[in-house]
């Protein structure tokens, strides 16, 4: 490799500020190219008119955001059910260029990869090595998964990057005791959660990074972390509230989103009733949907309030009546979501089924693959002999998604999809550990071999 | 080498540990499957009006076959019931689904039972086999002895600095 380039690339401590420019340079360049080639092998497989047909979401965000535009009033139970965040930017598209879903796809792309770039720094900012975190940035570059949802016409990789930068900005401003750094990181938080309602106990995690971040890596003291941590969240609070307010005022309920409500109410419940209840199996599907309809029918003939107590009120009377089959499924749920695997691509790129097929028989075992959530569990156990503080952080947000996951229902990896996040740092470390242990054991092989050929002369 | 014969029989020990804990799981997932009760948790597949019940028997076998399916079991539950266990793959290890069918034979309605024909039906359940969360977990238990028996300085990528 030519000196001079390594030396720009690699150099010593003066290179440093290069350094992580080239590598976030390179890391976008990636995740770029490889989102933008997947969108072009989507968009000449099935064509940009079918784009909202690939998946059912499409049109329920399709449908909120034309209510937004006022154009189309039966798109208001859909607003209700999945928040404002994602119809909102559908709408602002709209608004300008039409509905030309091409150019979503394209600004989706590129916040997609930079996501990525966001991850590389926040894992930087973490653990303080470049070979961690630039492995985490190119893990989620290739990942199939953050590739197809950034080709996809849903909220997923919206979400992650309002997620991933709140994230990221929080630990800046914990780390460089930056006040604006905060304020930023509770707003992106806040946008995170009127696009997905999942993230709208997060607060509470950085109230706990703010209390675990060790003082070492950080240049105020842990009161004014605490202050800090305190103010994000308030602010990632707020900024729902407001659309919370927004519903109470209409329909009586304080709701971002009903969505998890929903999925909670017609998938989960009707999974525990079905067993509790010794139904027949197939009788889960017909269960499921009927739940699914009545509340939406409640949604539009304007019963929310109704609808949302109901909810609850049925929710906590199947959880109390089999709290053993709802635990069972509860865990089952989440670890099904937890080592999912993509499964969006073959409808993305039903060109290239047939060629896909040996991936599928080979590394997708049914839906799941369990060595992506056991790599990352090892490398919580091993970033624990650095430091049991970051590991904890790091492995925070994948317990706190797999939770809400088993509220759910198997939905492929979508789901646990944002707990890429710091999932990609510790499969990093996981990764870097394989590759030590096997530099260990050729240096151990190498020795024994020379001492053996000595004694052999 | 105290420290290494050390390590060594932990390993021995865990594997062993590991290796009763597989069977006791291989074990289980049959029984589980072998518990699962047509008339609940399998679907419908085929209904057919028979002279021959053991060559139908043996033609669903034979499909069960087809569909990549190794047979584990084959046997008689009562008079009018037959179950075929097959598994995905070989090796329970590989295995992604255990499936089973059962064969109902339908008792000939009117005055006479003794009748050429007979009505045969089929249910198909299947449970996941427990070898992929099996499998991930004895990676993880020889893998975490391999954590705790490194020094980390050793380990120049992870816990040196690299700037």
């Amino acid at each position: 490799m030519n000196i001079k380039l390594t030396q720009y690339f690699w150099g010593g401590p003066n290179h440093a500020i290069s350094k992580g420019l080239s590598l976030s340079l390179i890391i976008f360049a990636v995740a770029l190219m490889l989102r933008i080639s997947f969108m072009l092998l989507m968009l000449s497989g099935i064509g940009s008119s079918h784009l909202v047909d690939i998946f059912p979401d499409t049109a329920k965000y399709i449908s909120a955001g034309e209510y937004l535009l006022g154009s189309n009033y039966q798109g208001e139970p859909y607003l209700f059910l999945v928040g404002p965040g994602y119809p909102l930017f559908l709408a602002i598209f709209a608004m300008g260029f039409g509905w030309g879903y091409w150019l979503i796809l394209i600004i989706q792309v590129i916040l997609s990869s930079f996501s990525c770039v966001i991850i590389f720094r926040l894992a930087e900012l973490l653990t303080r090595n470049l070979y961690i975190s630039t492995i985490s940035g190119l893990l989620v570059a290739v990942s199939l998964t953050a590739i197809s949802l950034a080709s996809a016409i849903l909220s997923d990789a919206l979400f992650l990057f309002f997620l991933a930068a709140s994230l990221y900005l929080f630990v800046e401003g914990m780390t460089g005791d930056k006040w604006k750094a905060c304020l930023w990181s509770g707003i992106a938080g806040g946008m995170a959660t009127l696009v997905r309602s999942i993230s709208m106990l997060f607060p509470a995690l950085f109230i706990l990074f703010a209390l675990l971040l060790p003082l070492s890596m950080t240049a105020g003291n842990r009161k004014s972390m605490v202050i800090k941590s305190l103010v994000a969240a308030g602010i990632m609070i707020i900024i729902p509230g407001f659309w919370g307010l927004r519903n109470y005022a209409t329909y009586g309920t304080f709701n971002v989103a009903s969505s998890g409500y929903l999925a909670a109410k017609s998938y989960l419940m009707a999974k525990i009733l079905v067993e509790g209840e010794k139904r027949h199996v197939s009788d889960f599907q017909n269960l499921r949907d009927s739940i699914y309809e009545v509340s939406m029918e409640n949604y539009r003939a304007g019963h929310y309030k109704q609808d949302q107590d109901d909810n609850l009120a049925f929710i906590v009377s199947t959880i109390k009546k089999y709290p053993g089959v709802f635990l069972k499924y509860f865990l089952s749920t989440s670890l099904d979501n937890a080592t999912a695997v993509s499964t969006l691509h073959p409808l993305q790129l039903p060109q290239f089924n047939r060629a896909s097929a040996w991936m599928t028989k080979y590394f997708y075992r049914g839906f799941n693959n369990y060595a992506v959530l056991t790599v990352s569990l090892l490398g919580f156990f091993i970033y624990i002999k650095k430091s049991v503080r970051i590991a904890v952080i790091l492995i925070l947000p994948i317990i706190y998604f797999a939770l809400f996951s088993g509220l759910t229902f198997g939905q492929g990896s979508r789901i646990f999809f944002p707990a890429i996040i710091t999932q990609s740092v510790l499969v990093s470390v996981g990764i870097l550990f394989f590759y030590d242990l096997s530099l260990i054991a050729k240096s151990s092989i190498k020795s024994k071999w020379k001492s053996l050929s000595i004694r052999l002369k | 080498m105290k420290r290494l014969n050390r390590i060594g029989v932990i390993y021995i020990v865990i594997i062993l540990i590991l290796v009763l804990v597989g069977l006791l799981w291989q074990s289980r997932d049959y029984d589980k499957i072998s518990k699962i009760d047509y008339r609940t948790n399998s679907k419908q597949i085929m209904r057919r009006v028979i002279i021959d019940p053991p060559a139908f028997r043996a033609e669903i076998k034979e499909i069960m076959s087809k569909d990549l399916l190794t047979i584990i079991r084959d046997y008689q539950v009562d008079e009018h019931t037959w179950e075929i266990i097959g598994q995905s793959d070989k090796y329970w290890l590989l295995a992604d689904y255990i499936n089973k069918a059962t064969i109902v034979e339908i008792p000939a309605a009117g005055p006479s039972q003794e009748t050429r024909y007979k009505e045969m039906s089929v249910y198909d359940g299947y449970i996941h086999a427990g070898s992929e969360a099996y499998l991930a977990i004895v990676f993880f238990c020889i893998m975490i002895i391999a954590v705790c028996a490194v020094d980390k300085n050793s380990l120049p990528h992870l816990f040196l600095k690299s700037k």
